[in-house]
């Protein structure tokens, strides 16, 4: 009875179900967590399959209760879905083990895992979705959750800053929303497929609109995605956050929304319009200043957490330059980061935030000879840094490979210099962490490793970096599937 | 799987898994790891030297691996150049960790050091042993990294600003050579080493490239002005691990080089894109202002390491006169220098160790109590100005020559220049320590005594060969230096 085909709404509408049920175990925790735990798993599992099938066959298109297109929903799972799908659930589940078996910074816990879990569901559905307005639901709902798994810490600094991010993330919406309307007056169609064909025939006779439009995506997800300089709200978010919140958001957030414009871009517009209108002009300067602004921030910082915040900034800028190149190596690179960011950055909040709970410092200063306490998490932060460096051996140095050589394909040299001064700056911030960690005198005696079920999760990232850095040759087929999705 | 045809991929993975066992044995035993350490170097010497009869054939020996990191690729590949240096390499590195069980017995943090030595082997034989740019940098940068903890060893203020001006020049030189590698890349769609270059034209991406290569490979030389963390990490460090880092690790750099203008430009398109001139005057700078702040330094193992500079310079200049007989010098050079700097690093290492006195000026009378080591430490001086038959003549000798071929009179006066000033900072080192008695001082009681026997061995094992490599053609070193200049300069187009 079950069919592969079912596998994508599958995954959306167990995760959205597990959000409800998982806060009515309250009382029976255990279960709780195990419902937490195995919905994890069993969404790897269908994303796996469903990535097989798409490899397989080519794009899915699922009708949501039977209805058709243009009036009723749709998942379109292409490669590009198919890929977001596995690297949002792989890394999820990763962090859903560490939220369980850390120690707990929430009080509520049920509520922080049904958040999670919607998170997760919106995140899978908007990489999935066949038609723009659904697309903004799940936003909405992601947005909604993302600024909540901040919230939950209950400190003060940690409401006040996601609060911010809501105002902000709001006004994102709007722009948003008021471009889906533009886009919707000028073709009257809903589904991202019926508004290509539609803009084929009508995009020359209302220029004006579909820049304004494309103007307001623009702004809605690069506030949601912190594209320079609209990123102001990301480091006291990710900085406050819980480890599992910051890594969730640090990891996968910023970048689902960076999937949703390219998603929008190319099924919708076409990437001609790129071309057409300065928006690659406008994107790659954008993402220039992303990276160069996020490096030198983070060089200043002396909080651990806020340095890893504002690097995100960095890479959230290194994705948008592989995209708007748009030859097919840098577009490679991008999608690569997209995975890779995410094992290293998760990787680093989630040690990171291990250190900071076992030894309750914050600060760069603080940490002098902690590694030899710690010695298997400064060994997974270290392998995180230098995969963030892009030391070759590492996952980090892939995607660097593949954006510079996108460069130089572009002919414009200029940008894979951006990305070596980049890698430099970030040199330059993670080292002095590195280094005080391992030298300098031992302030800190009674610091102890966390158990080992903590550690697990750790050495699966760092294995995995280790991995793509010298083996990255298993997912090449998907990813260059779905470049050409993108350059075609 | 034929086992003689991996040798040159073992040579550089035990190292590196011996780089895990000894961290995984070291808690339990510090025999087993002191043994281990000395093992690495020792087996990956005799997987080296099994090759040698195959080359000597005219074999060219390759072990791909398409499918490590697409689309680049990994590669090893063993030719004359690349078994003379890595035998070098593996050589001295042997007799460096020899010596080092018994000098570092009395540091902090050997559970560190002695890993880390090992990681640093396994990436400086991958350089040494790569068959492309790609891999060569993957190497590179494993060992420039891990060398670091080297620098940093004491933990002194002083070693860790040193360090951290080595690790950020590292990156900056890595960044460059990244550059350089994908430019390349991008203009031949190969990165693999092909006699005569694979670079067709200098194009302007192919020129930008070439200062990449020059800015990465010239960090790691220390080529005048990119020298300047030389002369702060190679002193701060132990005195096994200076012998390192002067005597083999410069080396990486200019067999980059070689690699660079010979196998992937070709010496044609450097020629005709006026590439050497910048190499000829970055060469002079180098051999001038080395030994000149060499002489003004009086701390032994500073003054040692500006004269690595200057005899990088040496190196450079038999790379940048396009010249056969000037790469023989090059190349012999690259085996005379690491084993004359490995010497006298390991006979100062020795009476800081003995004395603690680092200052040269201090040094009167050492010789009688440490005779064998002064003489060593002679041998190797005299070697370095240039003295017959030393090694130190032998390739100044051929630089001379090929430098009179391509009709530069001026490199040959430096060469004097520069010998001259060897002479100047050598000889009163000399003078002092084993002819200082009349000094005064000599009837203070000196508790310095002779060496033990680890120390002492491997310093007298190399002073042998300064003294004797070239009375004995037969040891084959200078031919195979022809050879792999010979090679460098055939073009297969």
């Amino acid at each position: 009875m079950f069919s592969v085909n079912h596998a994508p709404v599958l995954i959306v509408v167990m995760l959205l179900a597990a959000g409800f049920i998982v806060p009515l175990l309250r009382k029976k925790m255990a279960l709780g967590r195990i419902l937490f735990l195995s919905v994890g798993l069993v969404v790897v599992i269908l994303s796996l399959l469903t990535t097989f099938a798409v490899l397989e066959s080519g794009t899915m298109v699922y009708a949501v209760g039977g209805w058709p297109a243009p009036h009723g929903i749709e998942l379109v799972v292409d490669a590009f879905a198919a890929y977001s799908s596995l690297v949002i659930s792989v890394i999820s589940l990763i962090i859903y083990w560490f939220v369980v078996f850390a120690p707990r910074e929430v009080k509520h816990e049920a509520g922080y895992y049904a958040l999670i879990l919607l998170l997760s569901a919106a995140m899978h559905g908007i990489v999935m979705a066949g038609d723009i307005f659904n697309l903004f639901v799940f936003v909405e709902i992601s947005s909604l959750a993302a600024v909540a798994i901040i919230a939950v810490k209950g400190t003060k600094e940690s409401i006040e800053a996601s609060f911010r991010y809501l105002m902000l993330s709001a006004l994102g919406s709007g722009g948003l929303l008021f471009g889906i309307a533009l886009l919707f007056m000028i073709t009257g169609q809903l589904s991202m497929e019926y508004m290509r064909v539609a803009l084929s025939t009508t995009a020359g006779q209302y220029p004006l609109n579909l820049l304004t439009a494309l103007g307001f995506m623009v702004i809605g997800f690069g506030v949601k995605s912190a594209l320079f300089p609209l990123h102001i709200w990301l480091p006291d978010a990710h900085a406050n956050a819980p480890t599992g919140s910051s890594a969730l958001l640090s990891g996968l957030v910023v970048k689902v929304y960076i999937i949703a414009f390219m998603r929008i871009a190319y099924m919708t517009l076409g990437m001609d319009l790129f071309y057409i209108l300065p928006l690659r002009q406008i994107l790659l300067v954008l993402a220039s200043l992303s990276i160069l602004a996020g490096s030198v921030f983070a060089i200043v910082q002396d909080n651990i957490k806020r340095l890893l915040a504002f690097s995100t900034v960095a890479q959230v800028g290194y994705i948008f330059l592989g995209f708007s190149l748009l030859t097919e190596r840098a577009v490679e690179g991008a999608i690569w980061h997209i995975l890779i960011h995410a094992i290293m950055k998760t990787l680093l909040f989630l040690a990171v935030g291990v250190v900071i709970h076992q030894s309750g410092y914050k600060k760069i200063s603080q940490i002098h000879g902690l590694a030899r306490r710690m010695p298997w998490t400064f060994a997974a932060i270290t392998l995180g840094a230098l995969s963030m460096v892009g030391i070759p051996g590492t996952a980090g140095f892939i995607s660097k490979l593949y954006l510079a050589l996108g460069a130089l394909d572009a002919g414009q040299a200029i940008f894979a210099v951006l990305i070596l001064v980049s890698s430099l700056l970030s040199a330059i911030y993670y080292f002095p962490l590195i280094i005080t960690a391992y030298f300098g005198h031992d302030a800190s005696p009674d610091v102890k490793e966390p158990s080992l079920v903590v550690r697990l999760p750790l050495a699966v990232l760092s294995l995995a970096i280790l991995f793509y850095g010298l083996m990255p040759s298993m997912l090449l087929p998907l990813v260059r599937q779905t470049a050409l999705l993108i350059t075609r | 799987m034929n086992l003689l045809l991996q040798s040159p991929v073992l040579a550089v993975v035990i190292p590196l898994l011996l780089f895990v066992v000894i961290y995984m044995v070291e808690r339990r035993s510090w025999r087993l790891r002191n043994a281990l350490a000395v093992l690495a170097p020792l087996a990956s010497f005799v997987l080296l030297a099994v090759n040698y009869p195959r080359v000597l054939a005219g074999e060219s020996i390759l072990v791909e691996f398409p499918a490590i990191l697409p689309p680049l690729g990994m590669s090893f590949s063993v030719d004359y150049l690349s078994l003379l240096v890595g035998l070098v390499v593996a050589g001295v590195w042997f007799l460096v960790t020899v010596y080092s069980t018994e000098y570092m017995a009395k540091e902090h943090a050997k559970n560190r050091y002695y890993p880390f030595a090992t990681l640093t082997l396994a990436g400086t034989l991958g350089v040494v042993l790569s068959g492309d740019l790609f891999t060569l940098f993957l190497f590179f940068e494993l060992m420039s990294l891990s060398a670091y903890v080297l620098v940093v060893h004491e933990e002194t203020p002083e070693a860790m600003r040193a360090g951290y001006k080595y690790l950020v020049l590292t990156i900056i030189g890595g960044l460059a050579l990244f550059f350089a590698i994908i430019a390349v890349f991008e203009i031949a769609g190969t990165v693999s080493f092909t006699a005569g270059g694979f670079v067709a034209e200098a194009s302007g991406l192919a020129v930008l490239a070439f200062y990449g290569f020059l800015l990465g490979f010239g960090i790691k030389a220390g080529i005048v002005p990119l020298h300047v963390w030389l002369p702060e990490a190679h002193p701060v460090a132990p005195s096994p691990a200076s012998a390192l880092l002067s005597g083999i690790m410069l080396k990486t750099g200019v067999y980059g080089l070689i690699r660079v203008v010979f196998n992937v430009f070709g010496s044609e398109v450097i020629r005709d894109a006026g590439l050497d001139t910048i190499l000829l005057i970055l060469a002079a700078v180098t051999i001038f202002l080395g030994s000149a702040v060499a002489i003004a330094q009086d701390d032994i193992k500073r003054r040692l390491a500006y004269s690595s500079v200057g005899q990088m310079g040496y190196i450079l200049l038999g790379i940048g006169l396009l010249q056969e007989r000037a790469l023989i010098g090059a190349i012999f050079h690259i085996f005379a220098h690491a084993i004359m700097k490995s010497t006298l690093f390991l006979s100062a290492g020795a009476i800081i160790y003995k004395t603690g006195k680092r200052r040269v000026s201090e040094w009167r009378n050492l010789g009688r109590e440490m005779p064998l080591t002064m003489v060593s430490f002679t041998v190797a001086a005299l070697s370095m100005i240039g003295i017959p038959p030393m090694v130190g003549f032998v390739s100044k000798w051929e630089l001379a020559l090929g430098s009179l071929d391509a009709g530069s009179w001026g490199f040959v006066l430096l060469l004097l220049l520069s010998s001259l000033m060897n002479f100047i900072y050598y000889f009163p080192v000399i003078q002092s320590t084993l002819f200082g008695a009349q000094h005064g001082t000599s009837d203070s009681p000196s508790k310095a005594r002779e060496l033990p026997l680890a120390m002492l061995a491997p310093i007298i094992v190399m002073a042998l060969v300064i003294v004797f490599v070239d009375l004995f053609p037969q040891s084959g070193v200078l031919d195979l230096a022809k050879r792999a200049a010979q090679a460098l300069f055939l073009v297969v187009k």
